[in-house]
């Protein structure tokens, strides 16, 4: 039985308006039902929420301080991430000197420094930027280091018969068939930074997402949690969309069967 | 392509010459030996053919010829100098095109070795594309490896191998992953190339048939492990060789029974181990 | 050969770590504020913290509301994920909220839980539950994609029926990526209760480590902190050895980074 892609692909269409409808429908129910109102706000309540805040420009602003900050620790992370990931790749001794200190600080979390961060850096933005930069320093280190460790072995040897020295073997081969890898760290240390975010401005909330969330405990305004998780949702998959893209466009020249 | 400038340096004196003397090579301390006391020449712009069963080390010696491993002992001469790293003098080409970069076009692929030498760029793509005219890839160089079949990637590899006018190729099963017609068709290509373009060539492989349509000589070595060559034949067929020819049959025979007492030879080996 | 050994991977490891606790000694005495602990002040802290059974209780709370969310999380998760991978009106149902809310940290959810579900158990737990759920789940799901086609149509020439196939067929085929997806989750809950902890609890690791904080103890959060890397590690480990024994067979026949 074969299916034609239209008809495929209108099924899942129709699969998911109707969950999304089925969703707002049942979140509207309880909405009703809720004790009190106020602790489930419903759909329409929420957009109304969102529109005033928007038009007020504060969430705007929450936004844009949330990125801004994200945007600072992740770059600068990454940076940091690719260098330390290419050197533990391509020496061993340097592999050696750096993997106790990787093993361990993946399983302690941006999260618990959270505190010592503030006593130490204030609860503005250098401690922020900081927890970012940590979260995401150890992440793009690792898929980096195991990339530059996986190039072809033919590759190089080509490279050997052609008479090319160790920098030109490191800049000519090595580094553009590692760039995949580092993408893929880099998108996995977006997903920690938002989550460290959110966190690091709930423990300080001054402004931003995580403020706005926080805020709606104080407010008893529970909208504005819904807003928040929405925003960070959209924003989320937004840029994790962008990752896609830009992955897609690199790995096109090693798969293009694939990505067509 | 300076055919007549290669076709001189293939013949004349030591270029392109091969020596290897009672070579041996394991890979540490105390392990077995894949090849022991090996010891051949192959002369400039001949077309050498190693043949042998799987796990002969034929892959090994053409890694030692190539200089990405040292023997443990013996030496290896190529062109007269003792070979001790890899270098564009004699160059590989790989059995699975993964040697090949991704993420260069195939007319990037083939100037690479130009771009690693430091040959400007205008130079570069003229010299790419006349390789690649060589192989017949000419119209294809905008596409990237992903895109290409088997056969077009390992005459990619070829071209690419051509660019800087080695004296020695080293060919490591190089068709061993097409299909029987890529296969065929690449061959006769080979022979075509090589008559016109005169290398030193040692070719690897386990199939007879593409052993006797290429070669000038055969070396048939030992099951291994410590193996070396058992015979070496010279094969006087003149070119271009029909595969359906009685002497073409006679041949085949010949070798495939010192090929398969080998390897009787080798499982009974093996069982005596296990017993 | 004394070359070889002083540079071996080994002794460069054991010089790293060596020179990392030597330089945050040197940066504490130097810094010498209270609050820049000594790795000395630490262990002291540390051991003093589990004299009085205060690492111990909040660890064990910490524990317990990681085992009881991860365990819940799995069960929802893999089947869910399964049926998803299986059935498509299954995954054209769920998928609008799967692609939408795995990009919601779970951290987000902890006011609004805590507003509905107070300062209690279940706003932690709902926490690592909500976090496990994503990652089981789309992990199973690319695990269930992943069953080589020629296997089911295999079993198919065999006779096989739905339920067989699924035993049988799919069942263990995917089973190394629901450890991975498992093991995954399972380091992030400690990320996640230490994170809820920090902003909302009474007890815990991570209560420990911002009550530390509130007086100002360094040496406290320094050794809570280094207590929940270790846990990590361990449970990690520990993880690994068991499935890896149990589950062996299985893990050889989909191979899924380690």
């Amino acid at each position: 039985m074969t299916r034609s892609a239209p008809a495929a692909f209108s099924r899942a269409v129709f699969g998911y308006v109707a969950s999304v409808a089925i969703l707002f429908v049942l979140w509207e129910y309880f909405s009703r039902q809720a004790v009190v109102a106020m602790l489930f706000p419903s759909p329409q309540s929420t957009w109304h929420v969102a529109v005033k805040l928007w038009e007020e420009g504060r969430l705007a602003t929450d936004i844009a301080l949330s990125l801004r900050r994200i945007a600072i620790g992740f770059a600068l992370g990454s940076a940091a991430g690719i260098l330390l990931g290419v050197l533990m790749g391509s020496f061993r001794s340097a592999r050696a000197f750096f993997d106790p200190y990787l093993q361990f600080f993946r399983f302690l979390p941006a999260l618990a420094w959270i505190p010592a961060a503030m006593l130490w850096l204030g609860t503005g933005e250098a401690s922020k930027i900081a927890l970012l930069i940590y979260t995401t320093v150890f992440v793009v280190a690792l898929n980096t280091m195991i990339g530059v460790a996986s190039v072809g072995r033919n590759q190089v040897r080509a490279a050997q018969c052609f008479g090319a020295t160790r920098w030109q073997i490191f800049r000519m081969v090595t580094i553009p068939s590692t760039v995949g890898h580092m993408l893929t760290g880099m998108r996995l240390a977006m997903g920690n930074c938002f989550s460290t975010i959110v966190a690091a401005e709930l423990l300080a909330p001054k402004a931003g997402l995580g403020y706005l969330i926080f805020s709606s405990r104080t407010w008893m305004q529970t909208e504005f949690a819904f807003v928040g998780i929405a925003v960070l949702g959209v924003l989320g998959f937004i840029i994790d969309r962008v990752f896609h893209l830009t992955t897609t466009r690199v790995y096109a020249r090693y798969l293009p069967t694939a990505y067509r | 392509m300076a055919d007549d400038a290669s076709a001189a340096k293939a013949g004349s004196g030591d270029a392109g010459r091969i020596v290897f003397d009672a070579v041996e090579f394991r890979f540490h301390e105390g392990a077995v030996p894949i090849i022991r006391d090996l010891s051949f020449e192959v002369d400039g712009g001949e077309f050498f053919v190693l043949l042998g069963p799987s796990g002969c080390g034929k892959s090994t010696v053409l890694n030692l010829i190539a200089g990405f491993e040292t023997p443990t002992q013996g030496t290896i001469r190529a062109s007269g100098h003792p070979v001790e790293h890899a270098g564009p003098d004699r160059m590989v080409i790989f059995q699975e095109s993964d040697s090949l970069y991704a993420w260069l076009s195939v007319l990037d692929n083939v100037a690479f070795p130009l771009r690693v030498v430091g040959v400007p760029s205008g130079e570069r793509r003229a010299r790419a594309l006349a390789a690649l005219k060589l192989v017949g890839l000419q119209g294809h160089e905008g596409k990237y490896p992903g895109e290409l079949s088997g056969g077009m990637k390992q005459r990619t590899q070829l071209a690419r191998a051509l660019v800087l006018d080695s004296p020695i190729l080293l060919m490591d099963e190089p068709f061993a992953a097409l299909d029987a017609q890529t296969r065929a068709i690449l061959q006769d290509e080979l022979v075509a190339l090589t008559m016109r373009v005169r290398r030193t060539v040692v070719f690897i492989t386990h199939d007879i048939g593409e052993a006797i349509l290429l070669g000038d000589r055969v070396a048939v070595m030992r099951a291994g492990p410590a193996s070396s060559i058992k015979e070496m034949l010279a094969i006087t067929l003149p070119r271009p060789r029909k595969r359906s020819s009685v002497e073409f049959g006679e041949l085949y025979e010949r070798i495939n029974q010192s090929i398969s007492e080998e390897v009787r030879r080798s499982l009974r080996q093996e069982d005596g181990l296990i017993a | 050969m004394r070359a070889a050994l002083l540079t071996s991977s080994a002794s460069i490891t054991t010089l790293a770590v060596a020179l990392g606790v030597a330089a945050w000694w040197i940066a504490s005495a130097w810094i010498a504020l209270p609050l820049f602990p000594s790795p000395a002040q630490i262990v002291e802290a540390g051991i003093a913290l589990l004299r009085n059974g205060v690492l111990v209780k909040d660890v064990a709370v910490s524990l317990r509301r990681i085992a009881i969310g991860f365990s819940i999380g799995c069960a929802i998760g893999i089947p869910l994920g399964l049926a998803m991978g299986l059935f498509r009106p299954v995954r054209y149902f769920f998928e609008p909220y799967v692609q939408f809310f795995r990009f919601v940290p779970p951290i987000a959810w902890l006011i609004p839980a805590i507003m509905w579900f107070g300062i209690g158990e279940t706003s932690k737990i709902l926490i690592i539950v909500y976090m496990t759920v994503f990652l089981v789940l789309l992990n199973t799901m690319a695990g269930v994609a992943s069953v080589r086609h020629n296997q089911i149509r295999a079993a198919l020439c065999f006779g096989a029926n739905r339920a067989q196939l699924f035993s049988w067929v799919i069942l263990p085929g995917t089973m190394s990526y629901i450890v991975a997806g498992a093991r995954i989750a399972m380091g992030n809950s400690f990320a996640a209760v230490v994170g809820a902890e920090l902003i909302a609890a009474e007890a815990g690791l991570g209560y420990l480590i911002v009550d530390s904080g509130t007086w100002m103890a360094m040496g406290d959060m320094f050794a809570a902190m280094l207590t929940l890397g270790l846990l990590g590690i361990g449970a990690d480990r520990l993880f690994v050895a068991i499935t890896s024994r149990a589950l062996a067979p299985y893990l050889e026949a989909s191979p899924r980074g380690r």
